[in-house]
C-alpha cells in the first residue's frame, strides 16, 4: 500500500528562491522557479493517457472538514508558504490513515491578472500542493488535480482581503465507506 | 469644428467620377496624404429605419461602424438636427453618410458636404438572408473601401467570455463588432474560458469544464458540433490553431506542471516543446507560423518570450516590467500586444519585435486580453471597471478607446474573427 514513492521534482527546493535581474529598472520578483533535474530534450514525443473522469469527488464529511481545509499563497506565487506545511501534515497523516480515498486538489486564484495565465497559476497550485503530500509519502496515484483560474472565488470583493482568501488549493475526496 | 468646413473645396478637388452601385477602385480620398487625421462624415439619425431587429436608429449603427474604422469621424446632428443640407458643412462634416430604404431595398450613399455631389451609391436589396443591422455594415464597409481604398472591419466579428447580468457560470459566445448579435456558442451549463478563432473563421477553440475538468475543444461553426482534442490529467488549455490549420497549440499539465504542447489534428501526435518547472501559458502561433509565443515565468515574474515550433530559439520579448501576459501578434507579424502590470494597473502595450520598442495603448488601468483587429490598426481588450466588464477597442494612431459592450453582463477575454 504505501509504495515508497521517489519524485525527482521540485516539491523540497520549492522553497528556494532564485534572483533574476532584468534590462528593465523594475526589480524583478522572488520567484518560485527552482532548478529541478529536467533533462528531457525539447521537442519530446509525449503519448499520455486521457484523464479518468469518473470519480465522484464530494466535499469532505463534516468530521474531516477541520484537517482537509484550505491553504492559502501569495500573490502569484505557488510555492508551499509555512502557515500551510502544518495544514499539508495534518492532512498528510490524515490521507495516510484513508488510504482507500482518493483526492481532487483544486488550485484557485484571485481575480487580479489575466485569466489565462490565471489557469496555469492555479494548476501550478494544486500540483505543489499535491507533491508536497507526495513528499510526506502520500502515493501520487490518489491525486487528481484541477485548476480554475480566479472562476470561483470565495469572496467576489475587489480588495486585499478578499484576495488572500481567494488564493487557495481546496480538497475534495472520494472517500468510500466514511 | 466649423473651421473644418473651409476644407471642403480642397476635397471637392479630390473627387474621381464614381459610377453609381460600383465600388470605386481608386479611392475617393487619398487618407495617406491627411497625415492621420479622420475623413469628418455627417450621420443623421434615420430614426425610419429602427427595427426591431436593428435595435437602435440606423444612424447608430453606421456612425459606430465608421468611427470604429479608425479613418472617420462622425459628426452627429445631436438636439438640432440639420434642416438643410447645408447645415452638414457648418456642423464640420466634409462629407454625408445618407441611407433610406426604398421597398425592401436599403440605399446607402456618401455625398460632398459641399458640393452636394454623389461620392457613392449602393443598392442593398434585402432576400439575400441579411438581416437590416447586417445590411447597414456591409454599407458602412463600403463606405470605407470606396472613400480610403482599404477594407472595412464593420462585418468582422467577436468571440468571448460572457457572464450575464444574472451571474452564473462564464461561457462562450460571439458577437458582432459592435456588440449586437450575442449568441452563445454552446448552450452548455458548464464553465466555459479562453475562446479564440481558428484562421479560417469557421471555428472556435475554448476551454470547457462540461467534464469537471478543462478540456480544450474545437467547435465548428459550420456544423455545429465540437470536437475535444485535449481531455489529459491536469490543465488543459489556451488552446490555438496553426495558420495552417494542422496543429493546435496548447497548454496540458499531464507531465507535472503546465507546459507549451502542439498536438497534429489529424495524426494526434503531440510533442511537449518546453521542458522547465515554471509556469507557462498562452501559446499563440505567429501569422506565418514559424513562431510561437508564450508566457513564462522562468525568470521571475511571468514576461513573454518567443520560440520556433520546435521548441528551440527561446527568446524573452518583454524585458520591463514583473508582470506581462497574454500575448497577441499584429496581423503583420511585426509586433506583439500583450497585458502589462504597472504602476498604473493592467495596462495593454505593444513590443515592436526588430527594435524592442514599447508602447503603452490604454491608460486607464483594468485593461487585459489584448487582441489585434484583421487590419491591425486597432487592438480589442477587455476592460475591469465598477464592477463591470466591457469590451473595448483601441484604435493605435489616436489611442481613442471605444466601448464595443454595453455592461450587459461581463464580457472577457475577446477574440477578433481573422476575417471578415
Amino acid at each position: 500500500m504505501s509504495a515508497r514513492f521517489v519524485w525527482k521534482g521540485a516539491a523540497i527546493a520549492a522553497t528556494l528562491a532564485v534572483f533574476v535581474g532584468c534590462g528593465g529598472s523594475a526589480p524583478e520578483p522572488e520567484t518560485d522557479v527552482v532548478e529541478v533535474d529536467m533533462p528531457e530534450e525539447v521537442p519530446v514525443e509525449v503519448t499520455p493517457p486521457a484523464r479518468d473522469d469518473t470519480v465522484k469527488y464530494v466535499d469532505p464529511n463534516v468530521e474531516y472538514r477541520d484537517t482537509l481545509q484550505a491553504i492559502h499563497f501569495e500573490f502569484n506565487k505557488y510555492r508551499i508558504t509555512s502557515e500551510a506545511k502544518p495544514k499539508l501534515e495534518a492532512i498528510g497523516a490524515l490521507l495516510k490513515d484513508h488510504p482507500d480515498w482518493k483526492v481532487l486538489v483544486e488550485g484557485h486564484c484571485d481575480e487580479r491578472g489575466t485569466n489565462e495565465y490565471n489557469l496555469a497559476l492555479g494548476e501550478q497550485r494544486a500540483q505543489s500542493t499535491k507533491r508536497y503530500l507526495v513528499s510526506l509519502g502520500v502515493r501520487e496515484s490518489r491525486f487528481q488535480t484541477v485548476s480554475y483560474g480566479e472562476e470561483r472565488p470565495i469572496d467576489p470583493r475587489s480588495n486585499e482581503q478578499a484576495w488572500a482568501k481567494n488564493r487557495r488549493a481546496e480538497f475534495r475526496v472520494e472517500a468510500p465507506g466514511s | 469644428m466649423s473651421a473644418r468646413a473651409g476644407r471642403v473645396p480642397v476635397l471637392a478637388t479630390l473627387l474621381v467620377t464614381v459610377a453609381t452601385a460600383a465600388l470605386a477602385q481608386e479611392p475617393i480620398i487619398d487618407v495617406s496624404k491627411r497625415a492621420d487625421r479622420r475623413i469628418a462624415i455627417g450621420v443623421g439619425r434615420f430614426e425610419t429605419l429602427t427595427t426591431e431587429e436593428v435595435g437602435s436608429p440606423a444612424g447608430d449603427v453606421v456612425a459606430f461602424d465608421l468611427e470604429v474604422s479608425g479613418w472617420f469621424e462622425p459628426k452627429r446632428p445631436g438636439m438640432l438636427p440639420p434642416r438643410a443640407f447645408e447645415d452638414w458643412a457648418r456642423l464640420g462634416a466634409e462629407v454625408v453618410a445618407e441611407v433610406r430604404q426604398e421597398g425592401g431595398t436599403l440605399v446607402g450613399a456618401v455625398r460632398d458636404a459641399g458640393t452636394g455631389d454623389v461620392l457613392f451609391r449602393r443598392e442593398y436589396p434585402s432576400g439575400r438572408g441579411e438581416s437590416l443591422r447586417q445590411r447597414l455594415h456591409r454599407y458602412a464597409d463600403d463606405v470605407v473601401l470606396a472613400l480610403t481604398g482599404e477594407p472595412g472591419i464593420a462585418r468582422s466579428r467577436l468571440t468571448c467570455e460572457w457572464v450575464p447580468p444574472e451571474g452564473g457560470d462564464k461561457r462562450v459566445v460571439t458577437l458582432d463588432l459592435d456588440g449586437f448579435n450575442v449568441r452563445e456558442l454552446t448552450g452548455e451549463r458548464a464553465l466555459e474560458v479562453g475562446p479564440r478563432w481558428a484562421p479560417n473563421g469557421k471555428s472556435i477553440v475554448y476551454t470547457s469544464f462540461s467534464s469537471g475538468f478543462p478540456d480544450v475543444y474545437v467547435h465548428d461553426l459550420v456544423l455545429g458540433a465540437r470536437d475535444r482534442v485535449a481531455h489529459y490529467e491536469g490543465l488543459n488549455a489556451d488552446g490555438d490553431i496553426s495558420p495552417d490549420g494542422r496543429r493546435i497549440a496548447l497548454v496540458l499539465s499531464t507531465d507535472g506542471n503546465p507546459e507549451i504542447y502542439t498536438k497534429d489534428l489529424d495524426t494526434g501526435r503531440i510533442l511537449r516543446l518546453t521542458a522547465n518547472p515554471a509556469t507557462e501559458s498562452s501559446p499563440v502561433w505567429s501569422p506565418d507560423g514559424r513562431r510561437l509565443a508564450f508566457v513564462s515565468d522562468r525568470t521571475g515574474g511571468p514576461q513573454i518570450w518567443v520560440m520556433n515550433p520546435e521548441g528551440h530559439d527561446v527568446e524573452r520579448v518583454t524585458l520591463r516590467g514583473t508582470y506581462n501576459t497574454a500575448p497577441d501578434w499584429s496581423p503583420d507579424g511585426t509586433r506583439i500586444a500583450y497585458c502589462a502590470l504597472r504602476s498604473d494597473g493592467f495596462q495593454v502595450q505593444v513590443v515592436d519585435l526588430a527594435t524592442r520598442e514599447v508602447t503603452t495603448v490604454t491608460d486607464l488601468g483594468g485593461c487585459e486580453d489584448p487582441c489585434w483587429a484583421p487590419d491591425g490598426r486597432s487592438i480589442l481588450y477587455s476592460r475591469k471597471a465598477g464592477g463591470r466588464t466591457d469590451l473595448y477597442v483601441t484604435n493605435l494612431t489616436e489611442r481613442r478607446a471605444l466601448r464595443v459592450t454595453r455592461g450587459d453582463g461581463r464580457y472577457s477575454t475577446p477574440d477578433w474573427s481573422p476575417v471578415p
